[in-house]
């Protein structure tokens, strides 16, 4: 292989423009919708021969530089909401830490893996669809934004927020609520995420448009922030205790990554709110459909090595 | 053409046998067979991209040859993937192999059948029958031995390929023999066995191996050492490069706009 380079923790050789070409398009759609990308680029690595241990946990450090890049230009264009973010970020260690306990007591009872396979998929599904036909529908009636619009409507969720103590006002995103919303929603992403393996950015995105009612511009500033500081943790975790980390690997994809999360920043100032979630619903809906053909299509092998997705 | 490279490898061979320091000694009937791998040591750097081994060799005359270039053996565990509901392919029980070499590289002059009996080969450990007796003695996970070998052949760990060997006529009917192993990058660090196998009415047995030791150097190795001695300052490293990495783009791709939003 032409321009090949050893990692030296993966202990394989892969090509060096595949990684940084690699690295630039998930930090594209980083830096444009929000998102760690995780979800995408751990499969593709694991494609290509990276043990899937260390393609988790250097992905998590290429999305350190993905996400630090990305806060930085939203920042820098004041849209990032760090009070709503730091509240998410506690609530999401919190659960965090909850969901790997969860996930030992699933696995004891049995059928864990089929059971997270499933919710995921489920979930997925309704986000994506939910996502892309609300705002599809928007698009076409091109009415005042969704924000308004749902919060016109009285629902016991909305009667269920008013009654939280502790309100607050998020100036940033433009909004007052119990500081315990947040911190219960981060909690529960926390959760989710921990169990599926995954970084939680895009079940995070629909939970702060569509429960905590943020502006969609403040919305990709604060998720990127909060994900920074959840794989900034997982990083120094995963070098600690798994020794999983490739510097070499991770420098390779940030090249890229760095680069593609600025151009993403761009973009997604320049799309509509409504355009972006439509996307980011194409997206969601794509990564449901992956998984869903894996369950579905037989795989290439009958085994698999254990540690792997 | 085919003729014109059969006799360069020929040729390569006997130069190689011949140059000082590759000298092949003649075997006689104590030592029945001698083998030689170019080269001893391979280094993994950064730019390693795996390895051709050559693995030369003379034998008395009369045997057929198998060249094994194998790994340490293993535990092994893995999961099996099988069908729920009728539908879904999912993760339905674990297989675990007590013993599974690392590599497992066989070239042989002959086809298996005609070299011994099953028997004969899975008591040597040669071809994958042998090897999955012996990777789960006694044990009911044989059966996912095949699906194993798959694996490990995509990955270029495993290869039987009978008929690989090349076996030549030498001086005074002494075989000459002339195999490679193909390491890929995957191939775990540490020692390996090149052995030579020699087969004779329907008998076979080992009659002589080398070592060979892949071992990383250079950056790699200092990275490699930084993650299994300092793995928590490791950690902050990585998480400093890539903060510092993601905030410099920012001030260049900042300092390069007209304005912020």
């Amino acid at each position: 292989m032409h321009f090949a380079i050893y990692l030296p923790v993966a202990k394989t050789a892969v090509n060096i423009f595949l990684l940084v070409g690699l690295g630039s398009i998930v930090g594209f759609l980083s830096g444009l919708f929000g998102v760690g990308g995780g979800f995408l680029m751990t499969p593709v690595l694991i494609m290509i021969g990276i043990p899937p241990t260390v393609a988790a946990a250097s992905d998590s450090n290429q999305i350190v530089a993905a996400s630090a890049s990305g806060t930085y230009a939203h920042a820098r264009s004041g849209s990032v909401d760090f009070k709503m973010g730091i509240l998410l970020l506690l609530g999401g260690i919190a659960g965090g830490s909850a969901g790997v306990w969860l996930i030992k007591l699933l696995v004891k009872v049995g059928e864990a893996n089929f059971f997270i396979t499933i919710t995921y998929v489920v979930l997925l599904g309704f986000i994506g669809t939910y996502m892309f036909f609300e705002s599809l529908g928007s698009l076409r009636r091109k009415q005042r934004p969704v924000v308004e619009v749902a919060a016109e409507r009285p629902s016991i969720y909305a009667r269920f927020v008013r009654s939280l103590p502790f309100k607050t006002t998020f100036p940033r995103s433009s909004i007052t609520l119990s500081a315990v919303m947040p911190l219960l929603l981060g909690l529960l992403v926390g959760v989710l995420a921990a169990i599926m393996g995954v970084g939680g950015g895009f079940i995070m995105l629909p939970v702060m448009i569509y429960l905590l009612r943020m502006p969609m511009h403040v919305v990709v500033g604060t998720s990127l922030f909060q994900i920074l500081f959840t794989c900034m943790n997982v990083t120094i975790l995963q070098s600690y205790f798994n020794h999983t980390v490739d510097l070499v690997l991770a420098l390779l994809l940030l090249l890229g990554s760095v680069i593609g999360a600025q151009v993403g920043a761009r973009v997604s100032k320049r799309l509509k709110a409504d355009q972006l979630k439509i996307l980011m619903a194409i997206i969601v809906l794509g990564v449901m459909g992956k998984m869903l053909l894996d369950l579905l299509l037989p795989p290439e092998f009958l085994l698999v090595y254990k540690g792997g997705h | 053409m085919r003729l014109l490279r059969r006799w360069g490898k020929l040729a390569c061979a006997a130069s190689i046998a011949l140059s000082p320091g590759m000298v092949l000694a003649m075997p006689d009937e104590a030592a029945r067979a001698v083998i030689r791998v170019a080269p001893e040591e391979i280094d993994a750097g950064l730019f390693f991209d795996g390895r051709k081994v050559e693995v030369l060799g003379t034998v008395l005359p009369g045997y057929e040859v198998a060249v094994l270039c194998v790994g340490k053996e293993t535990h092994l565990a893995l999961k099996r993937k099988g069908k729920v509901w009728g539908v879904l392919w999912m993760n339905v029980g674990d297989v675990a192999f007590d013993s599974i070499p690392s590599l497992y590289q066989l070239s042989t002059s002959a086809p298996l059948a005609s070299l011994a009996s099953p028997a004969v080969l899975q008591q040597l450990g040669i071809g994958y029958a042998g090897l999955a007796a012996r990777a789960d003695k006694g044990g009911t996970d044989q059966q996912f031995f095949p699906e194993l070998a798959k694996i490990k052949e995509k990955e270029g760990l495993f290869a039987v390929r009978e008929g690989a060997a090349k076996l030549l006529p030498g001086a005074g009917g002494i075989g000459q023999v002339l195999a490679e192993c193909a390491l890929p990058p995957t191939v775990p660090l540490g020692d390996y066995e090149v052995q030579l196998f020699g087969f004779k009415e329907g008998n076979g047995e080992l009659l002589c191996s080398k070592r060979l030791d892949v071992k990383q150097v250079g950056p790699a190795r200092f990275i490699a050492f930084l993650v299994e001695g300092y793995p928590l300052s490791h950690g902050f490293f990585a998480v400093i490069i890539a903060v510092a990495a993601g905030l410099l783009s920012g001030v260049v791709f900042g300092g390069f706009s007209k304005k912020p939003h």
